[in-house]
């Protein structure tokens, strides 16, 4: 609608900026550190503030970021080292995302229907 | 504890028993036990040299006091929703680190390319300053200041001037910093100046005006202020 101009006119582009260079600090910070709680706690830190950001402004981050943090501690979850990947087939064929840290699963259906509402091509302004 | 105290007494009663016989080791065994008495019974049963035996041959029941208030209170204090621990986890949040700095220096990498690409700076190189100050304030206080290399200029504390690292952590009235000593440093940012320099441009922060949480920048509407500190 508002973007029949020529250029796209994104409404909170610094913003959106600012999420996305805190989400790859957040990779990089997981990377350095000692052991692996203090990098934990760093990492934490900016996806923590990364929610808040969000949460402020009322943006809605992209499913595929939302579904790399854990919803309870808020770390980054990357399987094999923060966190554990399986899967199940009981009740419906599903993935089981398991933060190491605090112990907080993810299931997410393997439904062959299932479509995010980003890659739908309804939703997309072009 | 009134039984326990009950067995006391009386292996105490018949130690002193068996030892009447020598007259020194009696007195010091009774000067214990009036001590250890004293300690432990409610202060009508004081004892003292005259009535020592009498209290002694009594049998005493100690007051059972239950859970006091303080105790209830205690409890219920435990009982913490998982909300509330979660919370409370996010306050106490800190960094206690022993790090090495090299460790850090690709989370700066990452903030420079963030921070040039915010500003445009190569595209804007020739034009002039004063015009480029006004954009930029807009941006910088929206800006996300991570990995960002800082240096404190002025302070009115001396000792923080000249203390440069990464910025590891922003909190409402804090930096965290780690310096290329390996030192992990917590700087205030009221009454400091910190500077920081992408590509050729110099930028100077004023601690004082600079006082929210990094994420409620993102949102806040800002007034003007000036500065006569200092």
């Amino acid at each position: 609608m508002a973007a029949t101009t020529k250029q796209l006119n994104i409404p909170n582009k610094e913003i959106s900026h600012r999420i996305n260079f805190m989400y790859q600090a957040a990779h990089t910070a997981l990377t350095c550190g000692k052991s692996q709680e203090e990098a934990n706690q760093l990492c934490r830190i900016y996806v923590r503030s990364l929610r808040k950001i969000a949460k402020k402004l009322v943006l809605r981050l992209d499913p595929n970021i939302k579904r790399t943090l854990c919803k309870k501690c808020d770390l980054l979850l990357i399987p094999g080292i923060t966190s554990t990947i399986r899967h199940s087939s009981k009740r419906e064929k599903h993935v089981i995302l398991k933060c190491k840290d605090c112990a907080t699963t993810k299931r997410f259906l393997s439904r062959s229907t299932n479509v995010l509402f980003t890659e739908n091509p309804k939703v997309v302004v072009s | 504890m009134a039984e326990t105290d009950a067995v006391n007494d009386d292996l105490l009663h018949q130690s002193i028993k068996r030892k009447k016989s020598s007259g020194k080791e009696r007195q010091k065994a009774q000067a214990m036990v009036t001590s250890f008495l004293n300690n432990h019974l409610p202060p009508r049963y004081r004892i003292s040299n005259e009535n020592y035996l009498q209290v002694i041959q009594k049998s005493i029941t100690l007051e059972n006091k239950g859970i006091t208030k303080i105790q209830k209170a205690k409890k219920k204090r435990c009982n913490i929703t998982p909300y509330r621990e979660k919370h409370r986890e996010k306050l106490h949040c800190s960094l206690e680190l022993s790090q090495r700095f090299d460790d850090y220096m690709p989370l700066h990498n990452l903030w420079v390319d963030y921070m040039s690409c915010l500003l445009n700076i190569q595209k804007r190189s020739t034009t002039s300053t004063c015009s480029l100050s006004k954009e930029y304030t807009q941006k910088l206080l929206k800006a996300d200041y991570h990995g960002c290399w800082i240096t404190v200029t002025r302070s009115r504390c001396p000792s923080y001037i000249g203390i440069s690292g990464i910025v590891l952590q922003e909190t409402k009235n804090a930096l965290t910093l780690i310096a290329p000593s390996n030192k992990v440093k917590c700087i205030p940012k009221t009454n400091n100046i910190f500077t920081f320099k992408i590509g050729d441009l110099v930028f100077t922060l004023y601690g004082n005006q600079f006082r929210y949480r990094s994420t409620d920048r993102a949102a806040r509407k800002f007034k003007l202020k000036s500065t006569i500190d200092l």
